[in-house]
């Protein structure tokens, strides 16, 4: 039960100390927060209590029997005991009975020694020999599951990873199958685990208390209290979840989910949790130049002289030859550093981030100059989702892409919280779960938004925000079903279903995802938004709208570059769609491709474009396709080893601590593009990073002033007719 | 001077790492050895054991010659001390409870990799394997545990020296251990 500030406040004594809280708490959240101890097993404070390891049995005077302080609520008045000579009998019988039951062999087992909490128990309540026969039961273990082994033997049946499983990561793939003594961990109806609906985030590992779920990557490689653990930012998507990492020596031993941060509260998924444990790829660890097809390492100083040899020369004949691309998965600190040399120094207007467009067309949308940053303040976060009692998920497909918000989505949708519209143009991973789920014809979103909006002014229950003349309402009446049905290929029932559920929605959430960032049209968004005025959803004037996108710094990334432009005065509409979309193979002679640890997949057509430069220089931690062509190859750290701040789901910047220092002392990125650009200003000292963060803060800072959040109403209201697709025709 | 306390110790379904931790205690042995005297063991001359005052087990129950001579062992002592996870929780030798004792017995003679014809072998001077193994309380009583695989040098010593002052050892949270 969460703690409810507004409920009124109780007093009750706990071994004999005055403890307060509020009405509907339990007896141990109070105990909890008033520092004092009882002793749990089947709780964890992120779930929904449940009371059956009875070890937070407690006695209130003037209750017949001990009571299970997980469940039962706190009353004003209580006197509660918790360590009295009778509890601590019970507790040692609990565990004696536990222990009993399944094949726990201490020696044996990865958590022995710290790491699991049945032991710790048995050591805090001095069991030294168990009174009770051993059952030794025929259990099996599971271990079909790539990343982590389910041993039945060593379980307690505390249910911690199968209400994590259906609480928080919201796909109840664990069960409580068979009844009484046969009571076991189900994988859906009692399946291996590789043929399960599991989606591998990890979390009941996390979650169990002893070694009956244990990962493989991480077993028996180092026990927690052997480890280091550097708390750090996962880089995996945009979302910006933290992550615990743990580390022995040179070794990355595990990584667990924080449980302060905001953005994930300890929750991760598979590819923030176990992909890093399992990358083993080579690195590109020297800087290299390439000369006759073969590659010569050279010193960092000789690399950078040879680059900025031939930036000089072209910076004289035409700077815009030079190009310049940037990866979004790169720090605030690069990014600024990487446009401050190439805009403001070399003066090329051909610098770009890596799928900037796909904020670009929504900033459009909002049909004001320089409203840019505003965006980002309208735009919603992702605790958004919190409150919202309707989600609908257009071109998004979080399962795949941003898989922890996906899980705050299932389970709301699981708590019966929320509805989940889905509007996509093919499958996606959360389609099962959706209340009502359409594939369009691919690019025809635009259509179905006018036909809803076309439904909502003809409604009698619509609560439109703004009036709309005559003239217009009869264009959006154009939209007939049958339109409709024919444009998107969904059925007219369908879209009628949809605006009923988002109309009957108190707070319906919009999350786009590339599906529609990559239709690259503003007008799209324009009418989105022109929607969501229709059916009168904003408030406090942030727009319901969630964007999900690629790179693990989209939103800091896309605020600097954003901020730079204006620097310099270039247009802001001067967007790079495609991966080196904007790159004219007539007048491009030199392109530097900052790439950091992402990994793009690159088409032909733009390994042919890196062909035709003359000079392409490639900063990459991992050796690609993209160094076939490369003149001079540049390391660049990766995840664990970067220092700086990206920004967050929730808009916030936050800090990366590097886990280890960097192999080979590579520089950071943006130490990089500081260097080079000593090398044009005549600079003798490089900036520090806490120097480049405070310039960096202070431009920010000067350059959000100057904005005012948009006003919605100023968006004129239109009915933008979109194109019929081949499909739809 | 008080006459010296008379131990024994034995090793049943065990792999001997108590007795070796017991080794650990390193110049403490000398300290002990003029307030006990071990007057049978498998690491001194005579494996008899005469009624002694501590009889300590080391090592699970696993076939009929372990039970014999735990039975006996109890006879002969007036405390009887469980050392080891083995002797105290079963231990390891118990991993084996899960299966029938003659699939056991084929892994281990017949169906080994090592093996090219083999047989369990049948013979009286082979004790016969226990169906299920057991912890020594499951067959005698108990009056003290040392549990630990194995318990360190310290503990051992600090179950001995509260033996000595005639208490039976309570294991305070930090000394405890069952790996």
């Amino acid at each position: 039960m969460p703690k409810n500030d507004t409920s009124p406040e109780i007093k009750l004594t706990i071994n004999s100390k005055e403890c307060s809280g509020h009405e509907g708490q339990t007896i141990l959240e109070i105990a909890n927060d008033n520092g004092v101890y009882i002793p749990t097993l089947c709780y964890l404070k992120s779930l929904t209590p449940m009371g059956s390891c009875r070890m937070c049995v407690v006695e209130v005077e003037g209750m017949r029997k001990p009571v299970t302080s997980c469940t039962t609520p706190a009353a004003n008045g209580m006197v509660v005991h918790s360590n009295t000579e009778k509890l601590q009998t019970m507790r040692r019988m609990i565990l004696e009975l536990l222990f009993s039951e399944r094949n726990h062999f201490c020696p044996f087992c990865e958590m022995s020694g710290g790491d699991c909490e049945l032991q710790n128990k048995a050591y805090e309540n001095k069991m030294d020999h168990i009174r009770y026969p051993y059952l030794f039961p025929d259990l099996s273990v599971d271990s079909s599951h790539p990343y982590f082994v389910l041993d039945h033997n060593r379980c307690i049946l505390c249910a911690r990873c199968v209400r994590y499983c259906d609480e928080v990561e919201g796909v109840h793939t664990l069960d409580l199958g068979f009844r009484g003594h046969n009571a076991m961990v189900v994988v859906d109806l009692n399946q291996p685990f590789s043929e399960s609906s599991c989606t591998s985030c990890g979390g009941c590992v996390q979650a169990c208390p002893t070694g009956a779920l244990f990962n493989k990557l991480s077993s028996f490689r180092g026990k927690t209290k052997d480890c280091q653990m550097t708390p750090s930012i996962c880089q995996q998507c945009s979302l910006g979840c933290g992550i615990e990492v743990y580390t022995r020596g040179n070794h990355l031993v595990n990584i667990d989910g924080d449980e302060s941060s905001k953005v994930n509260h300890g929750h991760l998924c598979n590819k923030g949790r176990y992909e890093p444990l399992l990358n083993h790829k080579s690195r590109i660890l020297r800087p290299a130049v390439v000369h006759q097809g073969a590659s010569i390492e050279f010193s960092w100083d000789k690399a950078l002289d040879h680059i900025s040899y031939r930036l000089k020369r072209l910076k004289a004949k035409d700077p815009n030859s030079i190009y310049a691309y940037i990866s979004p998965k790169m720090t605030n600190e690069a990014i600024f550093s990487f446009m401050h040399f190439f805009r403001n120094i070399i003066g090329t207007s051909n610098a770009y981030l890596f799928g900037s467009y796909q904020y670009n067309t929504f900033a459009q949308a909002l049909n004001k100059p320089n409203t840019e940053y505003s965006v980002l303040n309208m735009e919603s976060d992702m605790s958004r989702l919190d409150d919202s009692d309707c989600i609908i998920l257009m071109g998004a497909d979080p399962g795949k892409t941003h898989k922890v918000l996906a899980s705050r989505v299932r389970s709301r949708i699981r708590q019966q919280k929320a509805k989940l519209i889905i509007i996509n143009d093919n499958k996606s991973q959360l389609d099962d779960m959706a209340d009502i789920h359409v594939t369009l014809h691919t690019g025809t979103d635009g259509t179905l938004l006018n036909s809803l909006i076309s439904l909502d002014l003809t409604s009698p229950s619509s609560k439109q925000q703004v009036e709309l003349p005559y003239s217009l309402r009869e264009e959006f009446n154009q939209y007939t079903p049958e339109y409709a049905e024919k444009v998107t290929g969904i059925s007219w029932d369908k879209i009628v279903q949809i605006s009923k559920m988002i109309s009957r929605a108190k707070d319906p959430v919009f999350v786009f995802g590339r599906g529609l960032a990559k239709q690259n049209n503003p007008q799209l968004f324009q009418t989105l938004i022109n929607f969501i005025r229709q059916v009168g959803r904003i408030q406090n004037g942030k727009l319901p709208i969630l964007g999900l996108r690629h790179g693990a710094n989209a939103r800091g990334a896309f605020e600097i570059d954003m901020m730079m432009r204006q620097e310099i005065g270039g247009a802001p509409e001067d967007f790079s769609v495609r991966l080196l979309e904007k790159v004219n193979a007539e007048d491009a002679k030199f392109l530097f491709l900052a790439l950091g640890d992402d990994e793009l997949p690159f088409l032909d057509k733009d390994i042919q474009k890196m062909g035709q430069m003359d000079f392409l220089v490639v900063q990459s931690s991992y050796p690609s396709d993209a160094l076939n062509h490369a003149e001079v190859i540049l390391p660049s750290p990766v995840w664990y080893e970067k220092t700086g701040t990206m920004g967050n789901a929730l808009g916030q910047k936050q800090a990366l601590t590097p886990v280890f220092e960097p192999q080979n002392q590579i520089p950071q990125e943006w130490e990089v593009f500081a260097e080079l650009a000593k090398r044009f200003t005549g600079d003798k000292s490089t900036l520090s990073i806490e120097q480049t963060q405070a310039k960096l803060e202070e431009i920010q800072t000067a350059y959000r002033a100057k904005f005012a959040p948009v006003n919605v109403d100023a968006i004129p209201f239109q009915c933008v007719s979109f194109p019929e697709t081949e499909e739809g025709r | 001077m008080a006459a010296k306390v008379k131990v024994a110790t034995v090793w049943l379904g065990g792999c001997s790492g108590c007795h070796m931790s017991f080794l650990d205690l390193d110049e403490r042995l000398v300290e002990l050895a003029g307030l006990i005297e071990i007057v049978a063991s498998p690491i001194v001359d005579v494996k008899e054991i005469p009624p002694v005052d501590v009889g300590i087990v080391e090592g699970a129950v696993c076939n009929k010659e372990n039970e014999e001579v735990l039975l006996h062992m109890r006879k002969q002592c007036k405390i009887l001390v469980a050392i080891g996870d083995c002797a105290a929780y079963a231990g390891v030798p118990a991993m084996r409870n899960q299966f029938k004792r003659e699939d056991v017995l084929d892994r281990a003679y017949v169906d080994a990799e090592s093996t090219l014809i083999g047989e369990i072998p049948h013979s009286a001077e082979v004790p016969e394997l226990m169906k299920k193994v057991k912890a020594i309380k499951d067959v005698v009583k108990v009056d003290a545990y040392i549990p630990g695989c194995p318990p360190s040098a310290d503990d051992i010593y600090y179950a001995l020296t509260e033996l000595l002052a005639g208490r039976i050892p309570e294991w305070p949270e930090g000394m405890l251990h069952f790996d």
